[in-house]
């Protein structure tokens, strides 16, 4: 009897050890391997850092969202956060000390057109990846960079297009003196040109000048139907200020802005931006099931008063398109997570998105708002409804053309990327 | 859970090899067989999905290489010069449809050569050009469409004012989605784009490209199989509504019955079109076909795609492999019985052998246990038997033995003590004979308790004094412990040194007989040591070797000469080994003999053994001793008494004169007062007087000496006896110890053997005692019940009801159970019995004890009893007196 009892104390034994080195090596092949690393690269002080400390916030939330769920291939993702300061030469060093030092995987990161064309050269030469999350002038492709804003096709051309059809034909553009108001000016008066326009005024000032009298005077001589605004940063609360002390209001001359999203628009004056539009291809406001829970998200998150906006919802975006990229890719190589990412598409909160396999930009609806005038935010006026295929290189000029046309301002700008300020000796980068 | 325990307890129990080796190589194999082909299953199922996910990433990669290379062409064609003349020719008319002028027929028919070339190499359908306000300028296709405007194109088609608008609003090319037009016969879609020339829009070229194909991308099923297909389309309130064909039936049969399809299969669908968003899993498809997919978004059209095949197909691969593992599985099985069989059957043989060796041990085992046993029993029987009359004729002998000398009869004396030796040897024989039996049986058991070794030796002492007086011997004691405290088995170590020392008197004549007592430490143990020195014979080195062999003396004439057992030193050198002591011996011819006996002060305990020390009947009790009070001026008196008392029998307290012997008396309250008559202060009739008067001492028994036969007197003032002087003081000892007890208490004696029940009841009589007497257990109860005696003494071995159930029953009665028992018999107790006689109060051997020493205990407990009885009573003290 005794023995019995020990043969089944022994035979439980046996198969516990089995059962267990079974579980065991079952284990192992799921074991978690070390993290993924990816960077971000965004100015969190300097003059950027207002706009693009939110993006982080975005970027990091997607990063969040795929961690809670184990990560990508049992792989958790450790976000290496580095501030660009807002000066793009620093973030070429960062951008080399990200790829090379800390091993990471992809970069999130960039704001402004000169920090993009400073790190470029850096991302094709160890063939690393890019994540771009702002609307631009366009006019590039590059293979190493994934193109989350719109290219001109995507925001401009559509936004001027519509402000022809709608609010009249006599254009006025102003902007700040760099190289895509430059580049978006060229591409607009081609096209209203062509759409057999008229254009009353060209002004331009520098980044940070509370000197807009002389533009608003102007516009009160000229008298446009619409104006097309591509001012960055400060100069737009002196501008408005400006229009609305004229006696310029909304219901006169609209103006259609192409760099006020509803994170700078907190900064300004609400009751002299009311009735005021301005192109972008998401808005807080888009009233999907799907983008309202992404937005109920980020302000459990972040807080009740703060606001998505276009770049933040592409930052976001780009994590989850790299992240399937990984998936597919079953490696977060970069050369093999490059070949996975122009089959993707993802629901992004502003709807779906895909990676253009000839550009790497990206298909997306686009959408025009009215700001209202009660919250900074704004009501779309007009959607493409369609994601609309990008395309950085506008019909009417070659791409050599366009090439020629860049290089001019290049050397204009002094080899820079943006015209030197006379106020400061350091390049400072401006919003697109 | 418990059944199947059971069940396995069944099997183990009924040693069924077969199906324990069975289960041993077939639970492995099982577990090996759907491990594999799990994983086998898995891999397979991933392979097939992995298929159908780059099938389908082909299908959306020709989809948008195809769109790409339309692209390409009409932004290529927009470009040429030839159409912006053409457009530059017919705004500058009034009437597009005027084809009257030279000039522009001859730009229409080169343009219309040219764009047919274009058509028919791509298949396109048609090639219209629209000028920036939306007027057809023209078409390849249908001629009549000229000068109409696109936006008013709405019944014909819905997609082209669409993407017409799309093209020249965003500056790009844009593609339409699928219609289907009157014109023609498959669904076709557009592709737009805005004419440049030198800077300007001129308007937008628009080609019209038919499904073939997109239809022939997609039907075209390489790596699908006989079953797969490719399923694209939108995905519209709830339903899919593909773009393309179908394999299996007709897009409207599809639309119809697409209210039942599986959720499963509706969701994959949305997930691809509307969430954008891979994936693959099991399902139904349209026609209730289990089927595999994987589906994904088609951004070209915003569309979905899923790609499938039915499970049959795609897992056929899978259910070969099953039958070929469970037919595998089912050989090997085939193979392990058999094998089991064969195997079983030689281990069944084995073990049937085994368990029939086992069993024929076990018989063995239990024959030799009955033996054994039986031996026991005999050996039990024997004893008794034997102990009983030898008892008898021993205690008898002593007792005409005194009674002889009482009378004078110096002859009969002689051959009486004559008797008496040779009962005592015999019985000392038997005793050895018993003793070395046990201890060769393994029986003998150790019984520790704590002794006084100082107490103990004078006890040996004075049992082999005499002995040794009579071999003319001087005995010298040497005692060197200093600590008196021994725990140890102390009937052992006392038979022991009675051997040892008998048997040095037995050879020793006028010499020294030395018994040597210390402590010594061997190898960090701590001893005891005897040393029994004679001045004896001696013995040569030849004799000791057979000193300690049975029956064996130093040689036959030493045997006769001095007779003796042999069986002394076997037992003594046995009991020391028994107590992991030794015993070693030094002899030199004529000049003596050193035997030395080690016991350890830790006695190691053997299993079984009582520690509890047992109740040992010649333990002296000074609790139960007399407390005595002498009060008489000639220090004789006191002295007479005091030598002639054993120890611990009275405790003594003296006065010499009457005030302080009255003085005492109230403050010690004495059992007995023994009181002389003349003395100074105060004399003994006074002090008689006083303690009569006195109501708490004129209790107190007083015993008076006196010179005069004044007898009346002194017992007509309440003494209990008067003695005339000169007074003997054993008969004043024996006469105080009967006043000590009171009246004359009653003794039952329980005991089958007339000879033994005589003598004890002829000895008890002497100790003026009453005896009761009992034949057996159950007569002893039935006495009991009609009289209670004041004691019992009781035999163990009887017929119908024997001592130890007398004993329980007297135990379990709450009126009997204070009486005392003295348990007197001739079986060798046992551990166990020991333990079932604890409640006796002590415990005689028969015929090794002096009937003396039986009248001892007897009149010691009575006297501890009653009073312990009155200080149980105290309240019924009062009526007891007066019913005396």
């Amino acid at each position: 009897m005794e023995n019995s009892k020990y043969l089944y104390v022994k035979v439980a034994l046996f198969l516990v050890v089995i059962g267990s080195l079974f579980l065991f090596f079952k284990s192992k092949n799921e074991q978690h391997y070390k993290p993924i690393r990816v960077g971000i690269l965004h100015a969190q002080t300097g003059t950027m850092a207002i706009s693009e400390k939110s993006v982080i916030d975005a970027t990091l939330m997607a990063i969040d969202e795929l961690n809670s769920k184990g990560g990508i291939l049992n792989r958790k993702i450790e976000p290496i956060v580095v501030d660009s300061r807002s000066d793009w030469n620093y973030a070429s060093k960062m951008a080399e000390k990200l790829i090379n030092e800390d091993k990471v995987s992809a970069v999130f990161g960039c704001w402004t057109s000169a920090c993009r064309k400073t790190i470029k050269p850096v991302f094709e030469k160890y063939n690393h990846l890019l994540f771009y999350p702002v609307q631009y002038e366009g006019l590039e492709s590059s293979p190493n960079i994934v193109y989350l804003g719109a290219s001109p096709n995507q925001q401009i051309i559509p936004a001027v297009k519509w402000s022809f059809d709608h609010l009249g034909k006599k254009f006025f553009l102003v902007g700040s003196d760099y190289i895509f108001p430059r580049t978006a000016n060229e591409l607009i008066k081609k096209q209203i040109q062509e759409l057999g326009g008229e254009i009353v005024g060209e002004e331009y000032i520098a980044l940070g000048d509370s000197e807009v009298s002389f533009i608003v005077d102007k516009i009160k001589r000229v008298k446009p139907d619409v104006i097309l605004n591509t001012i960055n940063g400060d100069s737009n609360i002196h501008f408005f200020k400006g229009l609305k002390e004229a006696n310029i209001d909304s219901s006169k001359i609209p103006v259609m802005s192409f760099s006020i999203a509803e994170d700078e628009l907190r900064t300004l004056d609400m009751k002299n931006m009311a009735g005021h539009y301005a192109a972008w291809n998401y808005f807080q406001s888009v009233n999907t099931p799907h983008n309202l829970e992404f937005v109920k998200v980020f302000k459990e998150r972040f807080g009740p008063d703060r606001v998505v906006d276009d770049p933040m919802e592409a930052a976001y975006s780009a994590v989850h398109i790299w992240a399937q990229s990984v998936r597919d890719a079953k490696t977060d190589l970069v050369g093999e997570v490059l070949k996975m990412l122009n089959k993707q598409s993802f629901n992004a909160p502003g709807g779906i998105i895909s990676i253009d396999p000839e550009n790497q930009h990206t298909w997306k609806i686009v959408r025009i708002g009215k700001i209202r005038s009660d919250e900074p935010q704004f009501d779309i006026v007009w959607s493409s409804e369609k994601p609309i295929r990008p395309n950085p290189f506008p019909m009417y000029k070659t791409n050599s053309q366009w090439e020629s046309f860049l290089n001019s301002y290049y050397s204009m700008y002094d080899n820079n990327w943006s015209k030197p300020t006379s106020k400061e000796e350091d390049h400072i980068g401006v919003a697109s | 859970m418990r059944n199947l325990f059971d069940y396995f307890k069944n099997i183990r129990e009924k040693n069924n090899f077969f199906v324990w080796i069975s289960l041993v190589a077939l639970v492995p194999l099982f577990f090996i067989s759907y491990t594999s082909s799990k994983i086998s299953e898995e891999s397979l199922k991933k392979e097939v999905i992995n298929n159908l996910s780059t099938v389908a990433d082909e299908k959306v990669s020709l989809i948008s290489l195809f769109l790409e290379n339309c692209r390409k062409n009409i932004e290529l064609f927009s470009h040429s010069p030839t159409l912006s003349d053409f457009i530059d020719a017919s705004e500058t008319k009034d009437h597009p449809n005027d084809k009257n002028s030279l000039e522009e027929n001859n730009h229409y028919q080169r343009l219309s050569s040219y764009l047919s070339n274009v058509r028919d190499r791509q298949k396109y359908n048609d090639i219209m050009i629209v000028s920036n306000a939306g007027n057809v300028l023209f078409s390849l296709k249908n001629e009549k469409l000229i000068g109409r405007s696109v936006k008013k194109f709405a019944p014909d088609s819905t997609q082209l004012p669409i993407v017409f608008n799309n093209a020249i609003t965003l500056l790009d090319t844009q593609v339409s989605d699928f219609e289907k037009t009157p014109s023609y016969t498959t669904p076709h879609f557009y592709m737009a784009t805005p004419i440049f020339w030198e800077g300007s829009m001129k308007g937008a070229l628009i080609f019209s490209i038919g499904n073939e194909e997109v239809s022939s991308i997609i039907n075209s099923r390489i790596g699908l199989g006989d079953t797969g297909e490719v399923l694209i389309g939108k995905f519209d309130q709830g339903r899919i509504i593909p773009q393309i064909n179908l394999r299996h039936i007709s897009v409207e049969d599809f639309l119809s019955q697409s209210q039942n399809f599986d959720p499963r299969f509706l969701e994959a669908f949305k997930q691809a079109a509307v969430m954008a968003s891979k994936g693959e899993g099991l399902m139904k498809d349209y026609r209730k076909h289990e089927v595999i997919s994987a589906w994904q978004y088609l951004p070209a059209f915003g569309w979905g795609v899923l790609v499938k095949i039915d499970s049959n197909e795609a897992f056929h691969p899978i259910s070969i492999l099953k039958r070929n593992i469970l037919l595998l599985c089912f050989s090997v099985l085939l193979l392990v019985f058999f094998a089991a069989y064969f195997v079983s059957k030689r281990f069944q043989k084995a073990e049937d052998t085994l368990t029939r060796m086992f069993a024929d041990l076990k018989l063995a085992r239990d024959q030799a246990m009955e033996a054994d046993r039986t031996k026991s029993l005999f050996l039990a029987n024997m004893s008794h038997e034997l102990r009983t009359p030898l008892n008898a004729i021993i205690g008898y002998s002593e007792m005409l033995q005194e009674e002889a000398e009482e009378e004078g009869l110096p002859h009969f004396v002689e051959d009486l003590s004559r008797i008496n030796g040779s009962g005592k040897h015999l019985l000392s024989l038997i005793n050895d004979i018993l003793d070395l039996s046990k201890i060769e049986s393994g029986k003998m058991e150790i019984y520790l308790e704590e002794i006084d070794v100082k107490e103990m030796i004078d006890n040996v002492t004075s049992i082999i004094r005499p002995l040794i007086d009579s071999g003319s011997n001087k005995l010298k004691i040497d005692y060197q412990l200093k600590e008196p405290l021994w725990r140890t088995d102390v009937t052992k170590i006392r038979q022991c040194l009675l051997n040892l020392l008998s048997n040095a008197n037995k050879f020793t004549h006028d010499g020294m007989i030395k018994l040597k007592i210390e402590q010594i430490e061997k190898d960090g143990l701590k001893f005891i040591q005897f040393d029994v020195i004679d001045t004896g014979i001696g013995m040569t080195t030849e004799q000791l070797s057979r000193l300690f062999q049975a029956f064996s003396q130093a040689d036959a004439s030493t045997t006769r000469k001095y007779g003796g057992t042999g069986l002394g030193l076997l037992i003594t050198k046995n009991f020391c080994q028994l107590m992991g002591g030794e015993i070693t011996v030094k002899s030199i011819p004529d000049k003596g003999t050193t035997f030395s006996m080690t016991i350890p002060l830790h006695i190691p305990e053997i299993e079984g053994s009582k520690i509890e020390s047992i109740q040992h009947p010649l333990k002296s009790n000074s609790v139960n001793a007399i407390k005595l009070l002498i009060i008489d001026s000639e220090i004789k008196t006191h002295k007479n008494i005091t030598e002639n008392m054993k120890n611990g029998e009275f405790i003594t307290r003296h006065a010499y004169n009457g005030l302080d012997g009255l003085a005492l008396c109230k403050e010690e309250t004495p059992d007995l007062i023994v009181l002389g008559v003349m003395m100074p202060k105060m004399d003994g009739w006074a002090v008689l007087e006083k303690l009569k008067e006195d109501p708490k001492l004129k209790d107190i028994k007083v015993v008076m000496t006196s010179l005069s036969s004044d007898d009346d007197i002194g017992m007509a003032m309440g003494a209990t006896e008067v003695l005339s002087n000169p007074i003997q003081p054993v008969e004043l000892i024996e006469k105080l110890k009967g006043h000590a007890l009171g009246n004359s208490p009653k003794i039952l004696i329980v005991e089958d053997d007339n000879a033994t029940r005589d003598l004890i009841v002829r000895s008890l009589k002497k100790g003026n005692f009453q005896a009761m007497e009992a034949i057996d257990g159950q007569e002893a109860i039935e006495k009991i019940s009609t009289v209670v005696p004041s004691l019992i003494l009781l035999d163990l071995m009887m017929p119908k009801m024997d001592g130890f159930e007398v004993l329980n029953r007297l135990r379990a009665n709450k009126d009997w159970c204070h009486i005392p028992v003295i348990i007197i018999t001739a079986k060798d107790l046992t551990e166990d019995d020991r333990n079932r006689l604890e409640s006796a109060t002590a415990i005689f051997s028969k015929g090794k004890y002096h009937h003396r020493d039986l009248l001892e205990i007897v009149r010691k407990e009575i006297v501890s009893h009653s009073e312990n009885a009155n200080e149980d009573s105290e309240g019924d003290k009062n009526a007891k007196n007066i019913v005396s």
